[in-house]
Parts: C-alpha cells; structure tokens; sequence
C-alpha cells in the first residue's frame, strides 16, 4: 500500500484555499447567493447593535431604524450595573475549561472506539445519541442534590463538569467521523516503526484531526459561555456568576429593558468574536499544514 | 469477533473501508493487544464516568419516576403506566409531537441546505472567504435571549418589519397560531444555519482536489461537481449532521420558550416546553418523567432505523 | 508495560487537566455560604426585586439594619423576579434551600410546609404576636392544618389604571359601572386607542391579572368563595358570562388591539400605552405603582381607581386580596430562630415596612396599620389604596393567592384557547372545575376567607 498520495489527498496546501479550483473565477451567482446569505445574517445583527444604542422608549418606537441620539452610556450602565467584568471573567474561565476538557474527553474517547479496538461499537454510539436526546431540565432536582453531596454544588468546577457531560457527546461523534473519514496508513506506518500508541495519538493521528478537535472544543465552550439554565440553577454565590446571567439583570418586574440587553448582549459577544477571528485561521490552516508535515 | 477497532459492520457513521486496506490490520503485534484494550477504556473512561454521572444515572432515575406520580417534593408514588397512558391520549403531547415532526423537517431541509450551499460555493472562493464565514457564524455565538429580543422587535406588528414592507403590514408573526411555529422556526434557523455550514465547511476541506479536477476535465460545471463529488464525499458528516438534526429537533427548547412560551394557545407547544410546564409550573415530575423517555424513545428509534437502513442499502458509512 | 504506564499518566493529566482551570476558580478567595455549615446565626436569604433601587433600599433598610441590631447576620443573594420561583423549587425539592424560602403567594408555601420541607412557626408566631399584627385574613392563609407556616411580606389588589392627562381630554371620570367603562372603551377604540390594556407576552401569567379582575368585578366575591369552597362551581352561569365578556372585549378589538395582539403585547407596553396615551384603561395588579412613576414623564399624571362593576351582581369597588411574597423558614435551616427573627424584621413592623415602601414604591406587608403611620413621603396614591382595603366591606380573590396551584396553572396556560376562540366559556371553565375537584378532593384547597358580607352570619 502506498502512502504517498493519500497524504496529498487529505491534506491539501493551505495556499489553495481548500478545494478551489485554480484559475476558475467565482461566478455572479455565487457572489449573488453568498451575499443574499450574508445580509441574512447581518440586518438583524444591526438592528441588534442598533438597539443596544438606544433608550428603551426609542426600541418601543422605532426598533428598526437608526438611533436618534447615540446612547454609548448604556455600555457603561450595563457594565456597572450587571458588574460585568468579574462575571465575564469567570464565564471565561469556565467555557475555556469546559472548551478544553470537551476536547480531550471527545478525542480520547473517540480515539478507543475508532483506534483501539473498544468493544461494542453500536451500542456506544445509541448510548451517545439517546444520552444527548434527554432534556437535562427534568435532571435539576436530582443533580442539586448529588452536587450538593460531592461539594460541586455552587461551585464552577461543578458547572463545568455538568458541561462535559452534556456537551461531549456530541463532540465524542463529530471527531469520531473525523477519524473515521481519515487514513490509518499513517499509523500502520508508525507502528512498524516501533511508535507506541500514545506517541501515534499525540503525534500522528492529532495533528490531523486537529481542525474537528479545536471546532469540538470552541462549539462546546461557545454554549458553556451562553448557557443560561444550568449556571442560574448552579451558582448562588454571586461572586461565581458567569456572564450569561448578567442579561437578566435588566428586569423591570416582569419585563426587560431591552437597551441594557443590547449592549449587555454586545460587550458579552466580544469577546467571543474575537476569539472566533483569530482562532479561525488556525483551524483551516491547522490541517493542512500539520498534516503535511505528519 | 476477531482482532480489534473498525469491524465494518459495527461502524455507525463512517466506515473508512474503501481506503484502509485489509492488509493494513494484520500488521499489528499481537501481544500488544490486551495494553491496547486497557488503553481503550482508559481513554474512553473519562467520557464514561461523567455521561454516568450526570445524564445516565439521573436518565435511570427517571425512567423510575416515570412510573410514578410525584411532585418534587413528596414521597413518589408508583402509579404504573398511568402516565404514559395518560400522555399518549393527551392532546397537548400529540399536538406537541407533530410540531417537532414539522420542526425537524424544518431544520433538516432549510438550514441543511443553506449550510451545504453556503459552504460549497465557499469553498469555491479564493478570496473572502473567511470574512463570510466569520459573518455567517457571528448570530451563532450571540446568547439566545440577546438574539430573541432581537427579532421579537423585528417582528412586532405595531413597529417591526411590517412597518417597513407594505405587504407584510399587520401580519402579526408571533400572535397569530397560524403563523407563529413557522416563526420561530425561521429566527431559529438565523442562528443555526452558519454553524452547520463552518462545520459542512471544514468536511469538504478534506475532499480531494484532484477529484474535482478530473471532473472538471470531465467538462462538469459546478452543480454537477456538487452532486458527484462534495456531497458524496462528505456523507459521514452530512448523515451525521442529519441524525444530530432529529434529535436536537424533538429537544428544541430555548427559542419557543422565549419568543412564544408555547403559545398562542399551544401552536408553538412542542415536547420540552410541555415537559417543562408540567414538571416546573404544574409540578408533575413524575408525568414530566414520561415524556422524557418519548423523547428517548424518539431518538432511540431514529438511531435503530437508520442503522436498519444502513444495513439495508449497503452503505458503507 | 510501558505503554499502559504512560497511559496512565496521560490519561490522569488529561483528567485533571481538563478541570483544572475551573479548580483555580472555585478555589479562589470567596466565603463559603453554603447554608448546611453555616454557623449558628448565619442566615442565607434569596431576594428579587424589581428594580435595582428597590435591591438597594432592602438591602440597606432590613438586611444591614437587621445585621447592625442582632446578633445573628444575613447573607442574601439577588436572584430575579422572573426566575426565583423555579430556583426556589429546584433548591428545595432538592434540600439545598435557602433558610428563608421565598414563595409568590400562601400557595406554593403551603405546598412546602406540607412537605415538610419547612417549618412549623407557631412557638415564633406567639414570640413576635403575628396573629394580632397581620391582617386576618392573611394571617388564616399562612397556616397550614392550624399551625402557621409561613409569614406574607406584602400585599396588594387590582385597580383600574389611567392616564388622569388623556381622560381629561375626553372627558372621561373612572368608570364604575360596565355601562360606563364599555362607553369609555367604545370611545377610546373610535379615539384609534387600545381600550383596555392586555396581553401576556414574556408572561403567560399576565392572563390572570385580567381574570382576577374580571372574576371579582363580574362574578364577585360571594360567588368567588362559594366555588372555592365547592359549595358552587365555575361552570355556573355568573362565571361563564364572565369569560364571555372578556371574549367580547377581545372580539371587538378592545383588548390588548385583539387576539393576535394579545400574544404579543406585554405588560411594560401596556404601562407605556397608559403613559403616551395610546391606551386608555389596564386593569393590573398594585405593584405597577413603581413602574408607573418611571415610565410617565410626569409621574402626577397616572392614576388609579377601584375596579368598576362588570355585572349587576357586583357592587362597584371590589378589591382582590393578593399576597405578592410569602417567606417560610427552611427545614434545614441552620439557625431557625435567626431566621424567624429576619422575617419579622421584614415583615412584622409597620414602621419598617412603611419606610421601604416609600422610598421604592413597594407594596407592604398585610400589618394592621392606620393612615396616620404611613410616612409623609409615601406618594397619596399608595396611602390611599393602603387606607381604603382595610375599610372597604368588598373585598375579594386574587387567583394566584387563594386558587389551589393546579387549577391556577390551568387557568393561565389554557385561557390562549379561549383568545384564540379555539375554546368556548364553557370548555375553559368546565376544565377549570375539573382540576379544582381533584385539589379539592386532595384536600390542598386553601382556606380562604369568609366574605364580609357573611361574616356576621
């Protein structure tokens, strides 16, 4: 069997920018329906960031258009009032954290089901799949009550590890799939080699399913970050609060100042969004190159 | 059962076996095997013990209450099978089911295709393409209740879109029952859609090129390509996607419960949002109970039968 | 065994870790207020409130005073309105309640006490003499099978809410007839206002302010207790003709702007309709009193009558009787007395209450108490509601807080059927009696309190 070419065929040069073809000029239509999708997205993100400059009454009146006075002060009112910063800070911690153990806890586990030789494929994957089809509210009682035992209660470690749980399942099947998808000529290689089978996991096999791994990983801090549900059932101790909770601090009795939310909603996507922009090259570049140099 | 990992037959999802020759398993050293067995659980341990502590074991401890009539705080009492006969004559549990039956044909057709579109045409761009997938994502990572409040506001009757375009004056898309699943559906699938293409996106990264050049010199233009070369290709995770879409389709949550609570009158009401009244409005944990294992049972069948199907068609992934 | 052995390792630090980041937070600085080691005197209590302000003023009048003049010290975390009635239940089902445990009415915490979940209060009752500072009929609905359970913290009604500016203007006065109010409505809706202000976007409970204000100003009390004692039911025709005139109101487009509408106007747009005029009446609970002073530019223009009589059967002015807050003790509190004593802190002295309640707006505790104790600074508008229940002979029943708790949740999530016109009156409330039987056979009835009329009898 030869290796060569499978190792073009799944990694190719980052310089091509995927499967472009070269010389072919993207045509009209797919400026036309890239563009469609792309004002899809954006008009309601500006209404969004629109709202977030605005006073209550004007989101009443006139929700759609511009502002008519720019209220930069709601940034710093949400801030204050919601005290912001700590919250996000402990809302980083926890979705890195759980963005980094989802990541660990998928690949090794779909490394031994792909690699390793586990026994009982299909009983695995049912048991993946039914266990991320159960609604995790009906779980409240009897997970306050086991945290509360273990001293997980009012703890992030606690939160985090209710979000491995829920969120790796998920993450566990795509890089399955990933690995699934990927060649073992590599590996047979190494091993005849003489590499042990960790040093074919964290050498071989890793940096080539490296981009599923990170997406795994960021999709699985991205909802730890928003979640809101399990963080308010969790957390008493205001000191430990993540940021997602912070949005509703702007209740007035049974309704919500939408403005504050706006710009609560912004200052809380930042972050995210920078994230995504400097992490995104790293993971569509990440495979080809890695797995080039493999 | 012989040696070890990727029996073709027990594969779900993928099955390498076009490009990972039978040859390549004999290779291995046999005395290595019981250490690679040991290694196998040990890395499949961690997945184990937190899934067992958080959702299977409370998931067990509901299939107990399901059988039961209690109320969170009292003793449970065994009722037998009156839950689940009472839930399947109920009218707002069936109503209920056949909204996610409408949900995930929703979501397995519109934002499946408007992944699968966006990130093929993508990826055939040279140029912008990151700034559109950035673009694309964003509504993706913004909190729900941010992104509700959004479109509530664009679609309020009095100051929202219809204020703007003619035809869509006094359309009321929240309050009317008519309208208001489909509704919710559609800003649902705003935040949804661009997670689905990053992730069609980064499969069809793994299609070779020189498959698309040999089509090209086929002379195939580029909706041929589509059909012939990055759909099947990237079947694993298209099918995976599809599966994962059922089983997030009978969940939906977050969305209903924000923009709608269920109503008018139940017409957005689907199986959580019923689950959700029961166990914490009307505190019937035990009731709640049985609609969780619907739901199990949904997803439990919708994994079987496409095995079935797999199994069926000969796929081999 | 190389293999195995460095497996080990590595799959041990990828355990730990994984979870190590979150470690060095829930590890970091921070007390420890889990309730179950709190040392005796340390009392955890759960607040929400409506407004940052109104946060503030509890914290200052009755936490940081209740801690600077006792010995034992409160620690109390925000939570929000919209949210801590679940959290409440969740902590408690879940025995990790806070030792003060919030309810929204006598309802849910007699739920509670049944349970044992928490406790009996009457050695602290006779301590601190709730049974003559309390109102009577407030002080009946705390108890559980005789024994207080639990201590109501604030108190309110319905009332008819208007802009004083815009009824001027047309020369309307507070209706206090149907007669009168349908002829204000009519105007209004002829004027291109929204009549009557409704809806129950973002709270599906909305619906049951209408309903209590519809039940007790067509229906009225008397017939009110009748069915809540089951001596009469809801399928009667006084009740049905009730759901019938809330269904024509919705017909003509009078409430809310009509049945699709209602779904999506809440209850801060029906405040800012009564406040830009483009609303002209809404029938909603005491506790907008805050709100509606923040939302008028003028706050001396809102204003707010008795509620007008919907039937002949009913005198005009009936106010539903409704506990807003409703505080038990914790079974597992650490130190119960400690906890006791916050509550009546909070709820047992006039004063106290009285000058939180001017400086947020806040509705009191149900306490004996006379105009002449109401500070200078409490707006009239308050005095005059707080002065006039205890005098007025027509009293009657909010649903949330003399409705047993399933016929409750009945009564709002299927009223969107009778909107929708997808139920009749008599489909609504036929179901209603269903799920009032079985609470009343159950025997989780509460015992409400005999009207004033009878009283004598």
């Amino acid at each position: 069997m030869s290796t060569a070419p499978l190792a073009v065929q799944t990694a190719p040069a980052p310089e091509q920018g995927g499967a472009a073809p070269r010389g072919s000029r993207p045509q009209v239509v797919t400026w036309i329906v890239l563009g469609l999708l792309g004002l899809y997205a954006i008009a309601p993100l500006l209404v969004f960031a629109g709202n977030a400059l605005k006073s209550t009454q004007e989101i009443d009146a006139n929700p759609l258009g511009l502002p008519q006075s720019w209220n930069w002060s709601n940034f710093a009112e949400a801030w204050e009032r919601a005290d912001m910063g700590p919250a996000l800070l402990v809302s980083l911690v926890i979705a890195v954290a759980t963005g980094l153990g989802v990541a660990v806890i998928a690949t090794t586990a779909a490394y031994a089901m792909t690699r390793l030789g586990l026994p009982g494929q299909g009983g695995w994957i049912l048991w993946l799949l039914v266990s991320s089809s159960l609604p995790i509210q009906l779980f409240l009682v009897p997970l306050v009550s086991w945290w509360s035992l273990l001293g997980l209660y009012n703890q992030p470690i606690g939160l985090v590890i209710i979000y491995l749980a829920i969120y790796s399942p998920f993450a566990t099947l795509l890089v399955r799939s990933a690995l699934l998808s990927l060649t073992k000529a590599y590996e047979e290689a190494a091993r005849m080699d003489g590499a042990g089978e960790l040093r074919v996991f964290t050498r071989i096999v890793l940096p080539m399913i490296w981009p599923t791994v990170l997406t795994a990983g960021l999709v699985a801090g991205l909802q730890a970050y928003n979640e809101f549900m399990l963080a308010v059932t969790f957390i008493q101790n205001r000191d430990f609060q993540p940021v997602a909770l912070s949005l509703y601090s702007f209740q007035q009795g049974f309704t919500t100042d939408w403005s504050l939310v706006g710009a609560a909603g912004l200052i809380m996507a930042l972050p995210v969004v920078v994230l995504f922009l400097t992490m995104q090259r790293r993971f569509i570049d990440g495979y080809a190159s890695r797995g080039v140099t493999a | 059962m012989t040696s070890d990992s990727t029996v073709p037959g027990a594969v779900l999802l993928v099955g390498p076996t076009r490009r990972d020759g039978p040859g390549a398993r004999r290779s291995r050293p046999l005395g290595t095997r019981a250490q690679r067995r040991l290694l196998a659980w040990l890395f499949v341990a961690p997945l184990l013990i937190v899934n067992l502590l958080v959702i299977t074991g409370p998931g067990l401890a509901s299939v107990f209450y399901s059988f039961t009539d209690w109320d969170g705080l009292s003793t449970p009492a065994f009722v037998g099978l009156a839950n689940y006969a009472e839930m399947l004559t109920s009218s707002a549990v069936l109503g209920a089911l056949g909204h996610n039956l409408l949900w995930t044909l929703f979501f397995l057709v519109v934002p499946m295709s408007m992944g699968l579109v966006g990130a093929f045409l993508l990826s055939r761009l040279r140029r912008g393409q990151a700034f559109f997938r950035v673009l694309y994502f964003i509504p993706y990572v913004l909190a729900t209740v941010v992104s509700a409040a959004v479109w509530r506001q664009i679609l309020d009757p009095e100051s929202g879109i219809g204020s703007v375009v003619p035809f869509l004056r006094d359309v009321n898309f929240l309050g009317n029952p008519d309208l208001a699943l489909g509704s919710v559906a559609f800003v649902n699938n705003w935040q949804w859609w661009g997670f689905l293409l990053v992730i069609f996106l980064a499969a069809m990264r793994t299609v070779e090129p020189s498959l698309y050049e040999a089509a090209r010199l086929d002379g195939a233009g580029p909706v041929r390509e589509f059909w012939h070369i990055t759909l099947p290709s990237i079947r694993p995770t298209f099918i995976f996607l599809g599966l994962m879409t059922v089983i997030w389709s009978f969940l939906v949550f977050d969305y209903i419960y924000v923009l709608t609570q269920g109503g008018p009158a139940g017409s957005t009401d689907v199986l959580s949002t019923v689950l959700y009244r029961e166990a914490f409005q009307n505190q019937r944990h035990g009731y709640a109970s049985a609609v969780a294992m619907l739901l199990a049972a949904i997803s439990a069948a919708a994994v079987l039968g496409y095995l079935a199907l797999r199994r069926r068609l000969r796929w081999d992934i | 065994m190389r293999i195995t052995k460095r497996a080990l390792i590595s799959v041990s630090f990828v355990a730990t870790a994984s979870l190590a980041l979150a470690g060095c937070v829930s590890s970091g600085g921070g007390s420890n207020n889990n309730n179950s080691d709190g040392g005796t005197g340390e009392v955890t209590y759960w607040g929400a409130f409506y407004a940052p302000t109104t946060e503030e003023a509890f914290q200052e009048i009755f936490v940081d005073g209740f801690n600077a003049e006792s010995d034992a010290s409160v620690d109390m975390e925000v939570k929000e309105l919209t949210t801590i009635g679940q959290l409440t239940d969740t902590a408690v089902s879940a025995g990790q309640a806070p030792d003060i445990v919030y309810s929204d009415g006598p309802t849910s915490a007699s739920d509670f006490a049944r349970a044992d979940r928490t406790l009996p209060l009457g050695e602290y009752a006779e301590q601190y003499g709730w049974e003559d500072k309390f109102l009577p009929w407030a002080y009946e609905l705390s108890t559980v099978d005789g024994e207080v359970s639990s201590v109501p913290a604030s108190y309110g009604s319905m009332a008819l809410f208007y802009n004083t500016e815009v009824f001027k203007e047309h020369g309307w006065t507070p209706p206090t007839t149907l007669a009168e109010f349908e002829t204000i409505a009519k105007e209004a809706d002829e004027a291109g206002m929204v009549p009557i202000g409704g809806g129950n976007a973002g709270y599906q409970g909305m619906s049951e302010w209408l309903i209590t204000s519809v039940f007790n100003a067509a229906v009225g009390p008397e017939k009110l207790y009748d069915a809540l004692t089951g001596e009469a039911s809801f399928t009667d025709p006084e009740f049905v003709s009730a759901i019938e005139l809330i269904q024509s109101w919705i017909d003509k487009g009078w409430l809310a702007g009509g049945s699709e509408s209602y779904f999506t106007t809440d209850d801060t747009a029906n405040v800012t309709g009564l406040a830009n005029g483009t609303t002209a009446m809404y029938m909603t609970g005491t506790w907008t009193f805050n709100s509606l002073g923040e939302v008028f530019d003028d706050p001396s223009q809102w204003g707010w009558a008795p509620l007008p009589s919907l039937s002949d059967a009913v005198e005009p002015g009936v106010y539903p009787l409704a506990i807003g807050t409703q505080l038990s003790v914790s079974a597992d509190a650490a130190d119960p007395a400690a906890a006791a004593s916050f509550i009546d802190y909070v709820a047992g002295d006039v004063d106290r209450a009285l000058s939180y309640t001017a400086r947020t707006g806040e509705n009191p505790p149900p306490l004996q108490m006379s105009a002449d104790q109401f500070p200078e600074d409490v707006d009239e508008r308050t005095v005059q509601l707080y002065t006039d229940i205890p005098e007025s002979t027509n009293v009657g029943y909010a649903t949330w807080t003399f409705f047993p708790p399933k016929t409750n949740a009945y009564l709002i999530s299927e009223f969107d059927k009778v909107v929708t016109g997808d139920a009749t009156a008599e489909e609504y409330l036929a179901g209603m009696q269903d799920a009032f039987d079985k609470e009343f056979d159950a025997g989780t009835t509460l015992v409400p309190f005999t009207p004033s009329s009878r009283a004598g009898q």
